[in-house]
């Protein structure tokens, strides 16, 4: 990597005073157009590359890459007397890996994918206005450290993002969702149509649905957007100190460990996954990434964890040592367990099968705010949605304002079945790992009322 | 840094295919972090942020580019990649003035004690206080991060219409993590104490030990409540930051990009009625001493006051340029970013609602059973929105008589702020926090005086 070549040297042969020392680059380049009506109405172009710097227990964050490579480490050093590691942190020895993304959709490509793309949407729903933003981003991670390690893993993610307003009578009703892939012969317009069209049904009549306990059917872009807060209960640091309701429950053996999920439930956190352009050979420490088995057969078998914390609790790390976990009012310097594609997987049940498995009961097909309404240590949530109840396997009318309550630990035991399809959904602004999520059908759930 | 002739060389290259307004956005920002974590300090961090961001404008159509490499070598092929994307259907002949021009400028928050000259062990000492004052706060503290920023940020914005402005934005900020145990169960909570201040900003040690105390006791507080059954009540919500309610109902509606984008219910309504005739809403980035405010807004625009809602009249929108010119409707100093990494949009500053002539207490005491809500959490906004109740009372017969737990106020704003039935005399600021959205995070407040929803569905489990 080109941005690490200044400071190599000084990794083979540190000054006197710093025992140990790190670099991790991270370069991110990203073009995207905004298609409308088959008109670019906008575009961006990016490539800015970021450098963390270790040195004896100090740290420095620059992306002014024209600063000295001997001050920048010196500015790091300068800073390890307040550390009490003692080093530059937890470091891999030795390793070579490198990996290439290959050839990627050059500028005029990507815009005549874009364009394609929106033409088919727009054509598939007659009367439709979407407006279509296609990225692709080119991720590269570089890590040097003085241990002889030298790294550098390329990614290419492609995404499709779209934006529909309707009104519905005099309600304004707006549609925002997309895909990612690795290539772009990947990004259809199936989903975006399938997603339309789900979407339009959805908005049903509004009635009035009382208090009460409800069999429930969660909509797989509701159990994403779960999961995008959730899978903070399953990190090595939150598991460590108590601060997840799943504490002492990690099984360490096949037969052993406590019935802590529904057996229905595999949950997973994968480097690569299909219809998802998010992970990395590689994590932020230098460990390559593996898949994790998080939860199998009932029990909690797996954590996320960093060089740290699997190092505290004796695991083997999955490559999970990442930076930007959540939205932050700073920039995310603090190395911490996070996601690559953090799943559910799918099951067998079609959503016919769900629904006439649900019988009568409420379908959750929008919820919101999952961050202030889910309480990652004790796991209690109170999430507002709209839903639809169902009478005899069949859709009968909305109910909005409503929330559901209860436990995560609780909805995650009494999951009696899962769909066969896959909602993936990507960390929404920061764009740094996806959660993915079949419909899940769950035997009670709690929900307040709604007025109608 | 280019010289401000290098940066007309960038701008003329980016206008050369036709586009209409060319503007360079440069920052140079310095923070640093320092971090306590399980009983001990475990590293400072300094941070350089460093980058330019070049926007262009071609009627409704926009193009953004940015990169860490400010060289004039770079920005040369940065405006002539932007050149070569803009898609310009008629070519204006659009250049750069010899002259520029940098408007009066005020800064609402002078820094007394600039970060960069106050050394680590000062700042060390007022994290392990108010780490302290979190450990010993009374509950079983199971994990406790804290951690102190402080940021300098400079900024200059150089355009096409010959305007060349710099400002300088410093704020501190202290966050607190931590998971508390009542021996039964373990509940995780966040807060931060933002500042728009230097290091002047912890002269008064009370201040932040007692950020921490509450922050614990609030953290016990929402585990100690009841639920609350299903049913429709008057809502009460303290004055300061259950303002939170007026960013989340129709703050975030009322940004010109939700207007462009369809996605607001108050498009079309300008001069209409859209409230109760006790709703004055006010969006004003000048206010001294609040984290929202600075001299100019990203695209360098001086900030204003702006009059969203009059006596429950919609007046006005919040504009950042490109989205004002859909609307067409100038910029109010509304285009904000996190950073250079993002290309400005309407957003948020200080969001208040002014004060009105309600008696504060007859807000609860005319109440047979209702809800008092003494302190928000964070939450979305849109058509529909929802926030967390952070500390809440049940009222009966006017009085409050036992805190309640885990609720979420959600609503249609439109229909919310038409049920406001009350508001009260004194006005209270917030100290504020980070609103996320399009164009990153960035510091807003928002706040109000007591007021009182006539109606509102709640229910817990």
């Amino acid at each position: 990597m080109r941005e690490l070549e200044r400071l190599r040297p000084l990794m083979k042969e540190l000054p006197a005073d710093i025992r140990a020392a790190q670099v991790q680059a991270e370069k991110r380049e990203i073009l995207s157009f905004e298609i409308q009506d088959g008109a670019v109405k906008g575009a961006e172009y990016s490539s800015v590359t970021e450098l963390f710097v270790s040195a004896g227990g100090g740290f420095y964050y620059t992306q002014k890459l024209e600063e000295d490579p001997e001050e920048m480490l010196a500015k790091a050093a300068g800073l390890a007397r307040y550390s009490n590691s003692g080093g530059a942190g937890p470091m891999v020895k030795g390793s070579r890996l490198k990996t290439d993304c290959g050839q990627i959709p050059k500028t005029e490509e990507l815009k005549a994918a874009a364009a394609a793309l929106e033409k088919a949407i727009r054509e598939g729903i007659p009367g439709s206005k979407p407006a279509l933003r296609m990225t692709r981003t080119k991720e590269t991670r570089g890590l040097i450290n003085s241990l002889d390690t030298d790294i550098c893993c390329e990614n290419i993610r492609l995404e499709a993002e779209l934006e529909m307003a309707e009104t519905d009578g005099e309600i304004p009703c707006f549609l925002n969702c997309g895909f990612s892939a690795r290539s772009l012969k990947e990004l259809t317009a199936k989903p975006f149509l399938r997603r339309i069209r789900q979407w339009r049904e959805n908005r049903l009549p509004s009635g009035t649905l009382d208090a009460g306990r409800y069999r429930t059917l969660l909509d797989g872009e509701v159990v994403t957007n779960i999961l995008a807060t959730a899978w903070q209960m399953f990190t090595g640091a939150n598991y460590r100190n108590g601060a997840t309701p799943y504490a002492g429950d990690l099984s360490c053996g096949a037969a052993d460990g406590k019935q802590v999920f529904s057996p229905c439930l595999t949950i997973e956190d994968l480097p690569f996954m299909e219809r998802s352009g998010y992970g990395c050979a590689v994590d932020c420490e230098g460990t390559p990434a593996c898949a994790l088995t998080v939860a199998f057969e009932g029990r909690l078998t797996g954590l996320l964890h960093t060089l740290e914390t699997a190092s505290e609790m004796g695991q083997t790390p999955c490559g999970c040592a990442g930076r930007k976990a959540l939205l932050s009012g700073n920039i995310h310097t603090q190395i911490q367990a996070i996601p690559r594609n953090f799943c559910i997987r799918p099951g067998k049940c079609t959503e016919k099968e769900l629904l006439d498995e649900l019988q009568d009961g409420i379908y959750v097909f929008e919820s919101y705010d999952v961050f202030h309404s889910i309480n990652i240590a004790s796991g209690e949530f109170h999430i507002p949605c709209k839903a639809i109840l169902v009478e005899n396997g069949q859709k009968k009318r909305s109910a909005e304002g409503i929330t559901i309550n209860g436990n995560l630990k609780e909805l995650f035991a009494h999951v009696t079945a899962c769909g066969n399809g896959l909602f993936v959904r990507p960390m929404d602004l920061l764009k740094s790992y996806a959660v993915a999520a079949p419909s899940l059908l769950v035997s009670e759930i709690a929900f307040t009322g709604s007025q109608g | 840094m280019l010289t401000q002739q290098e940066a007309a060389r960038v701008l003329n290259k980016a206008l050369c295919t036709g586009a209409d307004f060319a503007e360079l956005f440069f920052e140079d920002r310095e923070e640093s972090n320092i971090r306590w974590e399980k009983d001990s300090l475990s590293g400072v961090k300094a941070i350089r942020i460093y980058g330019a961001g070049l926007y262009v404008l071609s009627g409704t159509g926009s193009i953004y580019l940015y990169s860490n490499d400010c060289s004039l070598t770079a920005l040369l092929s940065l405006a002539e990649t932007a050149a070569e994307l803009i898609e310009v259907r008629t070519k204006r002949q659009a250049a750069v003035p010899d002259q520029f021009y940098t408007p009066a400028l005020k800064n609402p928050n002078p820094v007394l004690l600039a970060p960069s000259s106050t050394g680590a062990d000062r700042k060390i000492t007022v994290l392990k206080q108010t780490a302290a004052a979190a450990a010993s706060a009374g509950p079983a503290v199971l994990s406790l991060n804290a951690d102190y920023f402080d940021t300098d940020q400079r900024i200059w914005v150089i355009n096409s219409e010959g305007l060349s402005v710099k400002d300088r934005r410093v704020t501190t900020r202290l966050r607190l993590q931590a998971a508390v145990s009542d021996g039964k169960t373990s509940f995780f909570n966040w807060e931060d104490l933002t500042r728009p201040q230097g290091f002047e900003a912890y002269r008064n040690e009370a201040d932040h030990i007692g950020f921490a105390e509450d922050m614990v006791r609030r953290t016990r507080a929402m585990m100690d409540g009841r639920s609350v059954p299903a049913c429709t009540v008057p809502v009460v919500l303290e004055a300061g930051g259950c303002g939170t309610l007026w960013h989340e109902s129709c703050g975030h509606s009322l940004e010109a990009a939700a207007i462009a984008a369809g996605s607001s219910a108050f498009i079309g309504k300008l001069g209409q009625k859209v409230a109760s005739d006790r709703v004055t809403l006010v969006d004003d980035g000048t206010m001294p001493g609040l984290y929202g405010s600075s001299a100019v807004d990203d695209e360098g625009h001086p900030r204003q006051r702006n009059v969203l809602i009059e006596n429950g009249i919609l007046k006005n929108y919040m504009c950042d340029r490109l989205h004002g010119r859909m609307l067409n409707l100038p910029s109010n100093g509304c285009g904000r970013r996190q950073n250079y990494t993002y290309a400005p949009t309407s957003r948020m500053s200080n969001t208040y609602l002014a004060a009105g002539r309600d008696d504060n207490e007859e807000m609860i005491t005319s109440v047979s059973e209702g809800l008092y809500v003494k302190s928000i959490g964070g939450g979305t906004g849109g058509m529909q929105f929802s926030l967390e109740v952070k500390e809440g009372w049940w009222i009966e017969n006017g009085r409050l008589t036992y805190p309640v737990k885990g609720l979420m106020l959600t609503g249609n704003g439109l229909e919310v702020i038409g049920r406001i039935d009350r508001v009260g005399t004194a006005l209270e600021y917030d100290n504020g926090g980070f609103c996320g959205a399009a164009s990153g995070l960035i510091p807003t407040t928002t706040f109000q005086p007591r007021v009182r929803i006539a109606e509102m569905s709640i229910g817990g489990a």
